[in-house]
C-alpha cells in the first residue's frame, strides 16, 4: 500500500519532464460573450491544446486528452471533427453564426475524420472507420456505433482537411451523421473530462449540464488536426473544444429553487396601450423590448472559479473573456480580486472588453444592468437556407431546399450536401435549380453534380453540388423523392413519429479560392458552413400487431389456390350416376363387408376353423 | 354510319386497330397529366417496371454511371437506349393484339395433336379476342402508364404466336427475350415448349388422319412415329435455343454496361424482394410481417409454389398445350413477386382465347362471384390506398385485404379456367357426360 505513492511519483513527473522538453504543448481557453437581440445571450467556449507529434507518438501528453489520443493512435486517424447539436441558429435576428459555422454540427451528432488507408483496401478503412465510431461512442457516451454503412458518405467538395498532412500519407475522409441522436448532460460529461482543468476551475466552470441543455441553440464540437511548418516537419496535433450557445437570458436566470414558470401578477405586466380593446381589466402584454440585464452568476447559475492557467506565471497575461457590448451599455466588474478589462471601441458604436481571470481562489464576474435600447444583431448572414419536403396526396414528395443570397453585390460560389437515408430514394433527373428572383439571371446554374446512388440496406445516398448564386439572387433546388416501405422489425418503437433525416450541409467557398492567384495555403481564407434544420420523414407503416394474422391469412389465400387447382388437375371426373353411393349406412356396410373380408382370408386352416365353429355354434343354439 | 359498318364488315381488324389507337392517343392529348398521374400509382408501376425508375436509370446510364449501382433501377439493360414514347407503348399494344389474333386464328385451342373440342365451333372471332385485349380498361390503363412490363408482355405473345406457327427457334428467341426482360415469363418454358411441339407434330398428325377415312380428326389414329420429331430432341433443341439466347442478350448487354452488375440487380430483385413497395399481389404486405429467421424460407416457399405449377399444368393439359400456357401465365398473374394490373389484364384477355370453354364456366362454376368480386377491388384498391398513405383514417390492413379479396378472386377465374377446360377433353371421350352433373375422385 505504501509503495502505491513511490510508484506513481514517477508517472507524474514524467509529463512534467516531457513537457518541459516539449516546445509545442500549450493550453488556452477563451470565452466570447455577445448579447443578442430579442433578449438572448451568445456564449462561445473555445479550449485550445497542442502537443508535439513526437511526444504524441511516444504516448506523453501533457494537455492533449490521452483517452481521445489513443482511439485516434489505434484508428490510425489523422483529422477529426465531432459535433453534438441541437436547436436552431435564427439568423434572421441574430445574424451570422459564430465562426462562420465551421465549429457547428447538424442536429443530432456528427462525425468525420480523415482516416489512414488505400482507395485499394476498403475493408481496412471500414474496419479502422468502425473502430472509431465505436469508441468514440463509448468516450462520449453518444449511439455513435450506430454510424455504420448505411449512414457513412465519401464527400468530395464539401469538407477540406483543416490541418497539413503530409504528402504520401493519403487519408481518406469519412463523413456520418445521425440527426436523431439526443444530446444530454452525458455527452457534456466526457467532454469536460478530456479539458485539463475538468470544469472545476477557469472558463470551464461555467459549464452546468442544466444550463447548457436548457439553450435555444447549442453545438459541442471537438476538432483534432496535426500542424506542420511549412517544410512539413515540426509538426504538432491540436485539439478544439468548442461550446457555442444561445442562451434566453430570461429563462437561465429563473431561480434554480423555483425553476417553473409562473404568470406575473398583471401589475407587473406592461401592457400595449395601442391596442383598441385596452382597457382597465383587459391587458396586451407589451412584447418586451431593449435588453435584459444580467451576470454570468445569474445566468450560469455560477461566477468563473479562477483561472486554469497551467503555465507558470512569467507567461504574458492573458484576456480570456471577450465580451461584446454596445459603446452606451454600461458593465459592472463585480470581483474585487481581478484586473480591470482592456476595451477596444469598434466601429458602429460597439465595444468590446477583454478581461484576465483572476487567480484560482477569487471569483470572476460580471454585471450588465438592463438597458432600454437593445443590442445590435451580428454581422448580417452571406447565405439563408431553408429545406422541406413537399408533396401530399397524390404528388409525388419533392425535396427543395430554398437558398438565398441577401448580399447586394458579393456573388456566391457554394456545395451543397444531401445525405439521405436508404428508405428515401432520389430520383436524381428531377434534379431542377429553379430561380425564384430576378436577379439570379443566367448565371445561378448547378456546376457540378458527384451523386452516389442508394443501395437497399447497405448504403444511403449522397448529392453534392457546386453552384453559383449572384447577388440577391433566390433559387430553388428541388428533386423529387420516393418513400420506401420498410420490414416491421426495421421501424423504430416510435414509427409513427417518422424518421429524422440529417440537414443539408452547404459550404460557401471563400472569394480567395477562386482566385487562382491568391491560391496558396498560408493566405487562404476559410470557408464558411450553414446547415440546414433535420427533416422529419413520415414513412408509411404496417399494422405492428398483424404478423401473425398476416402469415395465416396469405398462406390460406395460397394454400386455397394450389388446393383447388391441383384438386381438378390432379382427379378425374366421373358422372355422378358412376360414383359409388356414399350415404353413411353404404359406408357402413362396406366397411363390415371388408373387415369379414379380411376375418376369412386370415390364411386357410383358421378359415376352416371358423366356418367349422359356426356351423357348430348354430347347432348349439338350435339343440 | 353506313360507312363504318361496311368498314366493320369487311376489315374489323383495321377499324378495331386505328380506333384503340387513337382512343390511346385521344387520351393523352386530351388529358396531359395522365400518364404521369398513372406512372405514379403503385397497381401499375411496381419498382421493377416503372416508367420513373426507368428515366432515372437512363438518365445515370447516359451520364456513364452505372444505373445498377443503387437501389432504384432494376429493369433489362436494352430497355436503356432511349425513353420509349406513349406511341411506341400504343404500337405495341397494337402489335400484341395482332399476334393475339393470328393465335385466335390458329386454332390451337380447340384443335392440337390429338384433340379436338367438342365445342370448336363456339369459340370467338379473332377480332373479338383482340378487342377484348385492346379495349381492356387494365390494358389501357397499363399502356398510358408505360410500365416496362409491357415489353415483357408482348414478346410473350410474340412466343406464343410463334410456337402456333411451329416456328421453334423464334419462339424460343421470343421467349429468351421476355425472360430477359422481367424474369417471370421463364416459367412460360415447358407449356410454351409443348405447344410447338404439339404445332410442329401437328401437320403429320393430320395428313395421317386424311390418309384415313376422314372421320378419325381428334380421334386417336394410329400415326407413324417416324415421321414426328422426336419429344426428348425437340425440347433439348427448344431448351438450347432459350439458353442460348439469354447468353447471347447477357453478353450483348455486359458491352453496353461497365459490369455484370445488372444481373444480380435485375433478377436477383424478384427473388429476394428487398423492395416492399405495396402493390396488388400478395408478396408485399407478407414479407413486410415476416419475421427475419423466416424471412428466406418462405421466400423458398413462395417460388417453389410458383414453379410447382408448370410441370403438372403440361402433364394434364397435354392434348390442349395452348390451354397451359394461359393457365400458366394466369398463375403468374396472381402470383408474381411484383403484381401489377398489366400482367392481370393481359390474362383476363387471353382467356378468350378459351372462350369454346365459357360456358362450361359460366354455367357450373363461380365466375360471376369472381368478376363481381373483381370489379368491387377494382372500386375500392385505390379508395382504401388513399386512406392508408393520404388521409390516414385507415391503415395497411385495408390495402392489404383488397389484395387478398383480388388475389381470391382472381384464383377463383383460374380454377373456373382450368375445370372448363379440363371438363371439355372428358367430354370429348364421353359424349354422353355432357350437360351433366359430374364428380371427381
Amino acid at each position: 500500500m505504501k509503495l502505491q505513492p513511490l510508484f506513481a511519483l514517477p508517472a507524474t513527473l514524467l509529463p512534467v519532464v516531457f513537457a518541459a522538453a516539449d516546445p509545442h504543448a500549450a493550453y488556452t481557453e477563451h470565452l466570447d460573450l455577445h448579447p443578442l437581440p430579442d433578449g438572448h445571450l451568445y456564449a462561445g467556449f473555445n479550449f485550445t491544446a497542442t502537443t508535439s507529434h513526437a511526444a504524441y507518438e511516444a504516448q506523453h501528453f501533457r494537455y492533449f486528452p490521452r483517452s481521445l489520443a489513443q482511439i485516434l493512435q489505434h484508428t490510425r486517424t489523422a483529422e477529426l471533427h465531432l459535433r453534438f447539436a441541437f436547436g436552431r441558429w435564427d439568423d434572421e435576428s441574430w445574424g451570422a453564426r459564430p465562426r462562420g459555422g465551421r465549429r457547428e454540427g447538424g442536429t443530432g451528432a456528427e462525425l468525420w475524420a480523415w482516416v489512414d488507408g488505400e482507395e485499394d483496401h476498403p475493408e481496412v478503412l471500414e474496419e479502422r472507420w468502425g473502430g472509431l465510431v465505436n469508441s468514440l461512442s463509448g468516450l462520449f457516451c453518444a449511439s455513435l456505433n450506430f454510424i455504420d454503412g448505411t449512414r457513412t458518405t465519401r464527400p468530395v467538395l464539401s469538407f477540406e482537411p483543416e490541418g497539413t498532412h503530409k504528402h504520401g500519407n493519403e487519408a481518406q475522409l469519412l463523413h456520418g451523421t445521425l440527426p436523431h441522436e439526443v444530446v444530454c448532460t452525458e455527452n457534456l460529461t466526457p467532454f469536460l473530462k478530456l479539458l485539463p482543468c475538468q470544469g472545476k476551475a477557469g472558463i470551464s466552470s461555467l459549464l452546468d449540464g442544466h444550463k447548457v441543455f436548457d439553450a435555444n441553440w447549442q453545438t459541442m464540437a471537438i476538432d483534432v488536426r496535426p500542424l506542420c511548418n511549412a517544410k512539413g516537419e515540426d509538426c504538432a496535433l491540436e485539439i478544439q473544444q468548442t461550446v457555442d450557445m444561445v442562451l434566453d437570458v430570461e429563462r437561465s436566470m429563473r431561480p434554480s429553487h423555483d425553476p417553473i414558470p409562473r404568470p406575473l401578477p398583471i401589475e407587473q405586466i406592461e401592457c400595449d396601450t395601442s391596442k383598441e380593446y385596452h382597457s382597465d381589466d383587459t391587458c396586451y402584454p407589451q412584447a418586451p423590448s431593449g435588453a435584459p440585464g444580467w451576470s454570468l452568476r445569474k445566468v450560469f447559475g455560477q461566477p468563473i472559479n479562477g483561472n486554469c492557467d497551467l503555465e507558470s506565471a512569467d507567461a504574458t497575461p492573458n484576456y480570456p473573456i471577450t465580451l461584446h457590448v454596445p459603446a452606451d451599455h454600461p458593465v459592472e466588474l463585480l470581483s474585487s480580486a481581478s484586473l480591470p478589462g482592456k476595451e477596444e471601441k469598434m466601429n458602429l458604436g460597439s465595444t468590446i472588453i477583454h478581461y484576465p481571470l483572476p487567480p484560482h481562489p477569487h471569483t470572476f464576474d460580471i454585471s450588465l444592468p438592463p438597458h432600454p435600447q437593445p443590442p445590435e444583431p451580428r454581422n448580417p448572414p452571406l447565405l439563408h437556407a431553408t429545406r422541406h419536403l413537399t408533396g401530399h396526396g397524390l404528388d409525388p414528395p419533392i425535396l427543395t431546399t430554398t437558398l438565398s443570397n441577401p448580399s447586394l453585390s458579393k456573388n456566391l460560389t457554394l456545395t451543397y450536401l444531401d445525405t439521405l437515408p436508404w428508405f428515401l430514394r432520389p430520383y436524381i433527373h428531377t434534379l431542377r435549380l429553379q430561380r425564384l428572383s430576378r436577379a439570379c439571371g443566367d448565371s445561378a446554374e448547378l456546376q457540378q453534380l458527384f451523386y452516389t446512388p442508394a443501395r437497399d440496406r447497405e448504403r444511403g445516398s449522397k448529392i453534392e453540388l457546386l453552384l453559383h448564386l449572384p447577388a440577391g439572387c433566390t433559387a430553388q433546388l428541388s428533386y423529387g423523392v420516393e418513400k420506401a416501405v420498410l420490414r416491421y422489425a426495421e421501424y423504430p418503437p416510435d414509427a409513427n413519429r417518422g424518421f429524422d433525416v440529417a440537414g443539408g450541409i452547404i459550404k460557401i467557398l471563400p472569394d480567395s479560392l477562386l482566385d487562382e492567384q491568391v491560391n496558396n495555403d498560408s493566405k487562404r481564407e476559410a470557408a464558411s458552413y450553414l446547415r440546414t434544420p433535420p427533416l422529419l420523414l413520415p414513412l408509411p407503416t404496417p399494422d405492428f400487431s398483424m404478423p401473425y394474422n398476416v402469415i395465416i391469412l396469405t398462406s390460406t389465400v395460397l394454400a386455397l389456390g394450389f388446393g383447388s387447382v391441383f384438386n381438378l388437375v390432379v382427379r378425374r371426373f366421373v358422372l355422378v350416376e358412376e360414383v359409388p353411393a356414399a350415404g353413411l349406412p353404404t359406408r357402413l356396410r362396406d366397411a363390415v363387408r371388408a373387415l369379414k373380408l379380411r376375418l376369412s382370408s386370415l390364411g386357410g386352416r383358421s378359415g376352416v376353423e371358423g366356418k367349422a365353429g359356426r356351423v357348430a355354434g348354430g347347432t348349439t343354439v338350435a339343440g | 354510319m353506313n360507312t363504318i359498318t361496311k368498314v366493320y364488315a369487311d376489315h374489323p381488324k383495321t377499324l378495331l386497330f386505328s380506333s384503340a389507337a387513337a382512343l390511346r392517343i385521344l387520351l393523352v392529348l386530351a388529358f396531359p397529366a395522365l400518364p404521369d398521374l398513372l406512372t405514379g400509382r403503385v397497381e401499375i408501376s411496381s419498382p421493377v417496371s416503372s416508367f420513373t425508375r426507368l428515366q432515372e436509370g437512363l438518365f445515370l446510364y447516359q451520364r456513364g454511371l452505372d444505373p445498377y449501382d443503387g437501389g432504384i433501377f432494376h429493369q433489362s439493360p436494352t430497355i436503356l437506349g432511349r425513353l420509349p414514347t406513349i406511341l411506341l407503348y400504343t404500337a405495341l399494344d397494337i402489335l400484341s393484339a395482332s399476334n393475339l389474333c393470328h393465335i385466335a386464328a390458329s386454332g390451337a385451342a380447340y384443335a392440337s395433336r390429338s384433340y379436338t373440342s367438342p365445342r370448336h365451333h363456339r369459340h370467338w372471332n379473332p377480332v373479338s379476342v383482340a378487342a377484348a385485349y385492346l379495349l381492356n380498361p387494365l390494358t389501357l390503363l397499363t399502356c398510358l402508364g408505360r410500365p416496362t412490363s409491357v415489353f415483357a408482355i408482348f414478346f410473350v405473345i410474340l412466343s406464343v404466336r410463334e410456337a402456333c406457327r411451329a416456328r421453334s427457334v423464334t419462339s424460343a428467341f421470343a421467349l429468351a427475350l421476355a425472360s430477359y426482360v422481367s424474369l417471370h415469363p421463364v416459367l412460360l418454358l415447358p407449356p410454351v415448349g409443348l405447344l410447338c411441339y404439339d404445332r410442329v407434330c401437328l401437320p403429320a398428325t393430320e395428313a395421317a388422319g386424311r390418309g384415313g377415312d376422314g372421320e378419325t380428326k381428334g380421334k386417336k389414329v394410329a400415326i407413324d412415329q417416324r415421321s414426328q420429331p422426336s419429344g426428348l430432341g425437340f425440347g433439348l433443341i427448344y431448351l438450347a435455343t432459350f439458353v442460348f439466347s439469354v447468353a447471347f442478350l447477357f453478353v450483348l448487354s455486359r458491352l453496353l454496361l461497365p459490369s455484370w452488375n445488372f444481373i444480380p440487380s435485375v433478377y436477383l430483385t424478384p427473388l429476394t424482394l428487398p423492395d416492399l413497395t405495396p402493390n396488388p399481389g400478395l408478396w408485399w404486405y407478407f414479407f413486410i410481417e415476416m419475421f427475419d429467421a423466416f424471412r428466406n424460407f418462405f421466400l423458398g416457399v413462395f417460388w417453389l409454389h410458383m414453379l410447382s405449377y408448370s410441370v403438372p399444368f403440361c402433364l394434364r393439359l397435354q392434348k390442349q398445350p395452348l390451354a397451359a400456357v394461359v393457365c400458366m401465365m394466369g398463375i403468374i398473374a396472381i402470383f408474381e413477386p411484383y403484381a401489377n394490373i398489366g400482367e392481370v389484364g393481359f390474362w383476363l384477355s387471353s382467356i378468350t382465347l378459351l372462350s369454346h370453354t365459357f360456358e362450361l364456366a359460366s354455367t357450373h362454376r363461380y365466375t360471376f362471384a369472381a368478376l363481381a368480386a373483381l370489379l368491387y377491388t377494382v372500386m375500392l384498391g385505390p379508395v382504401f390506398h388513399h386512406l392508408w398513405l393520404y388521409a390516414g383514417s385507415g391503415n395497411a390492413n385495408f390495402f392489404y385485404a383488397i389484395t387478398l379479396v383480388w388475389a381470391l378472386a382472381l384464383i377463383i377465374l383460374l380454377t373456373d379456367t382450368v375445370y372448363s377446360v379440363l371438363r371439355d377433353e372428358w367430354e370429348s371421350e364421353r359424349p354422353e357426360g355432357k350437360g351433366k352433373e359430374v364428380r371427381q375422385l
